[in-house]
């Protein structure tokens, strides 16, 4: 009984916190959850729900299977339930029913965002991606605040190698979260690939922001060494720039071999860097 | 000044407690019948879209300084171009009268069935029931003028008005058990009845679909007057002044 | 008639970096002995390198950097990038392009680029689960099946059943683990370690 409630508050941890723990879940259902779930009460559909992704993630129908019919007892109309159900067929490679059952869902409720956001991923996997990519831009056309979405398709830009585009949509998830370190390291990562003086620039300043939100990031103490280098050894920058940006590599490295040192690691990372 | 008056202990048992009970299971009752006469509020996509867009228009006018000028700027001109800007975009004018809107009617029809109703009859009933004597003192002192809201039915002119009659003490529970309801149905309750008065008055000025359109013109001139001033001009001194504080 | 021959290490950790993220498009390079001109050549090693946004390059710099840098000092040159996609269907070199690739090629020559077929990363891996191409000025060049195998071969396929089963994946360590905490060692000695216990 005992292992039983950790392994519930488990789930439920893993849930709210929305993890990606598909493996883990399914041992848990299989190891005697799928026997006790009857007296879990109100908490078992949204365990259910839980476990029928997981199902879907490590592509074991058949729990998914188990798990939707009993949801559908449940809730016969219900179109959150529909929209596993669309999972299923999806996980089948079954696209066309799938599509299918998400356009009905669509139909009966215009506003309901999950089902148009299944689309773009059963696109997805199709390998369609540039239909996937005007499908969630037609979706943002409407539902403009839904962040989720602007983080897919910055991935999908960046995927499609559209860095400008992406930039764009990593704008739009700074002006939702201006304070998230890893968003400006990540459009710094994207100004620099672009390339370009103004862009490396960007990228330093944004580099140097991520950091100042948390000292700790090492990508954006790596970034802003790579630009302050790029941009003291370019040929189109003033010498007073240089003279900077010269401060900002010494600076950088020097956290660097703190960094290392405190890890107390081998002194490949820095012997490479000070070629 | 009033001599100390001793209330029957009978009262206490028969019409203090009684009416905190009853107060208390009528409200009970009013949250799970406005449950059942509920109607599922339906979004339309319209006013769904719109209120994402004053949504992002308000981030992209807190947030600007964290984003480069440029994009700031580029955002700006296509919320506000003149002619086809998300913000200037024409929409017929919605003609925000109750009374033509039939579901907001019916709303307000059954707002007011479970809440009102329900209030003025109970209180009717327990002010006809208990009527004639005084039930309880409230430990603060009042001025005279609350004699006449709190002693009804109560003829006497040297009452100390802190002493009040059955039907001010059911209104005093109606709104004091507001907290015991938190605790026994959870948050946003129905029978939370001063939050539904509240909701009432502040309902017309949060709806969207009054008039988008004021809001799309706010929105547009709120943006028009931003000046962006870019957080992270001068980021790297700072980063490194910061660094050389520390180490001093 | 080039011959692609892969070490237990390389072959094992490719699968492992490929089996730890199902559900990522991931990357990395392969080590082998300076060569030069052969149509022989041996990895020896290979270095798990991203499984987060691929394309973007300034991280790549910095491990192509410390790879270099690792590599010059085991006596052994970059010569080879490996990649799997993200869909499980997408088992083409042109899917996976990369400008690392380049890099690589433009260091050392012949190189290499090797796409892993997503279907075939199991207990039962075998050298049938990579498709290998020599990437030279007009493109890719793709070695024959039977040209690849994985040295030594029976000691390799019998180490690949034991990790995938004991989920060896889970310690492997690629550079964006590295970069998210820099105590985890990228050059995965301990993970080597493991490997060669089952030669």
């Amino acid at each position: 009984m005992g292992a039983q409630k950790s392994d519930v508050e488990q789930l439920r941890y893993w849930r709210e916190n929305n993890d990606r723990k598909s493996r883990e879940v399914l041992d848990i259902w299989l190891n005697g959850l799928w026997l006790k779930v009857n007296s879990l009460g109100n908490e078992k559909f949204l365990v259910l729900e839980q476990v029928c992704l997981a199902a879907l993630d490590c592509h074991i129908p058949n729990v998914a299977e188990t798990c939707i019919e009993s949801l559908s007892q449940s809730f016969p109309s219900s179109l959150r339930v529909r929209k596993l159900h669309a999972m299923y067929f999806e996980a089948k490679e079954d696209f066309g029913t799938a599509t299918d059952i998400l356009n009905s869902i669509i139909k009966a409720d215009e506003t309901n965002s999950a089902a148009r956001k299944r689309k773009v991923a059963v696109l997805k996997a199709q390998g369609r991606t540039v239909d996937a990519i005007k499908e969630l831009t037609d979706y943002l056309k409407i539902f403009m605040a839904d962040v989720e979405a602007w983080q897919e398709l910055a991935e999908l830009y960046i995927s499609e190698q559209d860095f400008s585009k992406a930039a764009f949509c990593v704008e739009e998830l700074i002006l939702h979260n201006p304070h998230n370190h890893l968003l400006h390291q990540r459009y710094a990562d994207i100004k620099y690939t672009i390339g370009g003086l103004e862009n490396l620039e960007t990228a330093r300043s944004y580099y140097s922001q991520a950091l100042k939100i948390n000292p700790k990031n090492m990508r954006a103490l790596y970034g802003l060494y790579l630009t302050s280098s790029a941009l003291s050894t370019s040929a189109k920058c003033s010498s007073q720039r240089k003279k900077e940006a010269a401060k900002l590599v010494e600076w950088s490295l020097k956290e660097i071999k703190k960094r290392y040192s405190e890890a107390n690691l081998m002194v490949t990372a820095l012997a490479a860097l000070e070629i | 000044m009033s001599a100390d008056l001793i209330v029957d202990t009978q009262i206490r048992v028969w019409v203090f407690l009684p009416i905190v009970v009853i107060t208390f299971l009528v409200g009970i009752i009013r949250h799970y019948v406005s449950i059942l006469l509920s109607s599922q509020k339906k979004v339309e996509t319209q006013q769904f879209q719109d209120s994402q867009l004053i949504l992002r228009s308000r981030l992209l006018r807190e947030n600007a300084k964290y984003i480069p000028k440029a994009a700031f700027l580029s955002r700006r001109q296509v919320f506000n171009r003149e002619e086809d800007g998300y913000l200037t975009q024409q929409r017929p004018a919605v003609t925000s009268s109750m009374m033509t809107d039939p579901s907001m009617m019916t709303d307000m029809v059954k707002g007011n069935l479970t809440n009102v109703l329900p209030m003025i009859v109970v209180g009717g009933w327990i002010n006809w029931m208990f009527s004639g004597f005084i039930t309880t003192k409230v430990p603060f002192p009042l001025t005279l003028r609350f004699k006449s809201m709190l002693q009804r039915g109560i003829e006497l002119n040297h009452l100390d008005a802190s002493w009040v009659s059955s039907a001010s003490w059911y209104f005093l529970n109606v709104f004091g058990l507001r907290s015991i309801y938190a605790l026994v149905l959870g948050e946003n309750n129905a029978a939370d009845q001063s939050r539904q008065m509240q909701d009432q008055m502040s309902g017309a000025a949060m709806a969207m679909p009054p008039d988008p359109k004021v809001a799309f013109k706010a929105e547009w001139e709120a943006l028009e007057i931003v000046d962006h001033q870019w957080a992270l001009a001068d980021i790297e001194s700072k980063l490194i002044g910061e660094e050389k504080v520390k180490t001093e | 008639m080039s011959e692609v021959k892969f070490s237990a290490k390389a072959f094992c950790k490719i699968i492992l970096h490929a089996a730890k993220y199902p559900h990522c498009a991931i990357n990395g390079v392969l080590l082998a002995k300076p060569n030069a001109g052969s149509r022989e050549i041996e990895f020896v090693d290979a270095v798990p390198l991203f499984h987060i946004s691929l394309h973007l390059t300034p991280m790549s710099e910095i491990a192509l950097m410390q790879v270099d840098e690792l590599a010059s000092k085991m006596g052994l040159v970059i010569a080879g990038y490996y990649a799997a996609s993200e869909n499980i269907r997408d088992n083409t070199f042109e899917k996976t392009y990369h400008k690392v690739a380049e890099k690589i090629a433009s260091n050392y020559s012949p190189s290499y680029v090797v796409v892993v077929n997503n279907s075939k990363v199991s207990t039962e891996a075998d050298s049938s689960s990579l498709k290998v191409a020599q990437l030279s000025e007009g493109g890719f060049r793709q070695i024959e099946e039977q040209n690849i195998s994985l040295s030594p071969a029976q000691a390799t396929s019998y180490a690949i059943v034991a990790l995938m089963q004991q989920k060896a994946f889970q310690k492997l360590i690629d550079f964006d683990n590295h970069l998210d905490n820099i105590c985890a060692d990228w050059m995965n000695v301990e993970l080597n370690k493991t490997i060669e216990s089952y030669l």
